[in-house]
């Protein structure tokens, strides 16, 4: 339902390991806020719930809680560096608009 | 020769001493849960306080994503609980807009039908305080009136419902040993536009961006990060300019003039029309007027008679301490 670009991977890995999280999966959910109303938010979790989807993709652990999941449903997250900057960009079919900064949509 | 001189109306205890005044157009919604801060936060232009109860209440606005103000509020920080008082004609279309961005917040909105606000302003609204034994946590500090801190601040009392009549009936008498008094409607009215503050509905809405009512120096923050409509708030702020500008403007006309009025230039040609209007020193009128920003130093008429005196509201003031965007009483 949601999965990483190779190169995605390759990073969260990276992060991971330089953080000392060995074993963790990547939480990825939705928030209320930002400019355009909802906002991806990322962060490394230990712990499932019996309401998370948990799935892998390029050998990583991912968990998305079920509310979060109906705003998810085939997002691409790549990672992206350029002359503004670097980060995760996320394809999101289910989003309507973007803001500029590309973290918050409108669904 | 138009004499705009003023006679003494029942609006001057809010410039000279206090009014009290039952703002029973607000409804409130309870606001609860371990993420209710940080999630309104991002729900509203201005910047909360991410701590515990606040002494002072925030003015702020919610907007849409086209930068549109969906409603105005106060947010009352208590210490269980927030309290977003906003009018109570749009309170069901704020609700639904808020439970959207839920997801998996520990958040739990529900209308406070529970609670009143009632408010006292001027001068001496805190000396009110000490003469009226009320309890400190019902009690926020509030600015109601004028668009800087030339108007001292007030004070809002968050009470419960059935305690309304009696804290209302012991804040006035309260008021009267001051030299103030309990205000009605129309004289709360002329003394908002008196000084300058514009009303949700009236003066603004989802038909402005709130630099056209000059509500980014109340009510925005700048510093504070993503809230639902900031992109389009702060594109406006830094690259461009609000089509249009709410005025305050003195105007002769007696009983003919009527809110949505047009105004016109000398032309006849409508540029703008009339938002608030309140009877002042007859047969002066005091209006609120949006107008386009194009004619907002031109020449402006209503009903074919030249408006006088005019402020645009939320501007700085003049260095020469001439006519300003503030109040004059």
């Amino acid at each position: 339902m949601l999965q990483l670009t190779p190169i995605a991977a390759e990073k969260v890995k990276e992060i991971r390991d330089s953080e000392g999280l060995d074993g963790q999966g990547l939480r990825v959910r939705v928030i209320g806020g930002g400019c355009s109303g909802f906002s991806y938010d990322l962060f490394f979790e230990d712990e499932t719930t019996d309401l998370d989807q948990v799935f892998e993709s390029h050998g990583i652990p991912i968990y998305v809680d079920m509310m979060s999941s109906q705003y998810l449903e085939g997002t691409e997250i790549d990672y992206v560096e350029g002359l503004h900057g670097a980060g995760f960009k996320f394809q999101n079919p289910q989003a309507k608009a973007t803001c500029g900064c590309g973290s918050s949509f409108s669904a | 020769m138009i004499d705009y001189t003023r006679r003494a109306t029942a609006s001057d205890v809010i410039f000279d001493s206090v009014g009290v005044y039952s703002l029973s157009e607000l409804g409130a919604i309870r606001i609860l849960g371990d993420d209710s801060r940080p999630w309104l936060n991002g729900q509203v232009t201005a910047q909360l306080s991410a701590g515990e109860a606040q002494a002072s209440a925030t003015y702020t606005l919610m907007v849409n994503l086209q930068g549109r103000v969906i409603t105005d509020g106060w947010v009352y920080d208590r210490s269980d609980d927030l309290i977003f008082a906003c009018p109570r004609t749009v309170i069901d279309a704020v609700v639904e807009s808020l439970d959207r961005y839920i997801i998996m917040e520990d958040v739990e909105l529900e209308p406070a039908r529970d609670l009143s606000v009632i408010t006292a302003q001027g001068p001496k609204a805190l000396e009110l305080l000490t003469h009226s034994d009320v309890a400190d946590e019902v009690c926020f500090r509030t600015r109601r009136f004028g668009m800087d801190d030339r108007i001292p601040e007030g004070v809002d009392l968050v009470v419960n419902s059935v305690q309304h009549d009696e804290v209302l009936d012991r804040l006035a008498r309260a008021a009267e040993a001051l030299g103030g008094s309990k205000l009605d409607e129309a004289s709360w009215e002329l003394a908002r536009i008196r000084s300058g503050r514009p009303k949700f509905g009236l003066d603004f809405g989802d038909f402005t961006l709130p630099q056209e009512a000059g509500l980014e120096h109340i009510a925005v923050s700048f510093q504070k990060g993503c809230y639902v409509g900031q992109e389009a708030v702060v594109m406006l702020q830094h690259r461009g300019k609000p089509p249009k500008r709410l005025l305050r403007m003195n105007l002769e006309v007696g009983t003919e003039v009527s809110p949505e009025a047009p105004v016109t230039t000398a032309d006849g040609e409508v540029v703008g029309k009339i938002t608030s209007l309140a009877m002042d020193a007859a047969p002066a009128a005091l209006a609120m007027a949006l107008v386009k920003r194009a004619h907002i130093d031109t020449p402006l008429y209503v009903h074919g008679v030249r408006a006088g005196t005019r402020t645009i509201i939320g501007a700085p003031p003049k260095t020469d301490g001439s006519s300003t965007g503030g109040y004059s009483a």
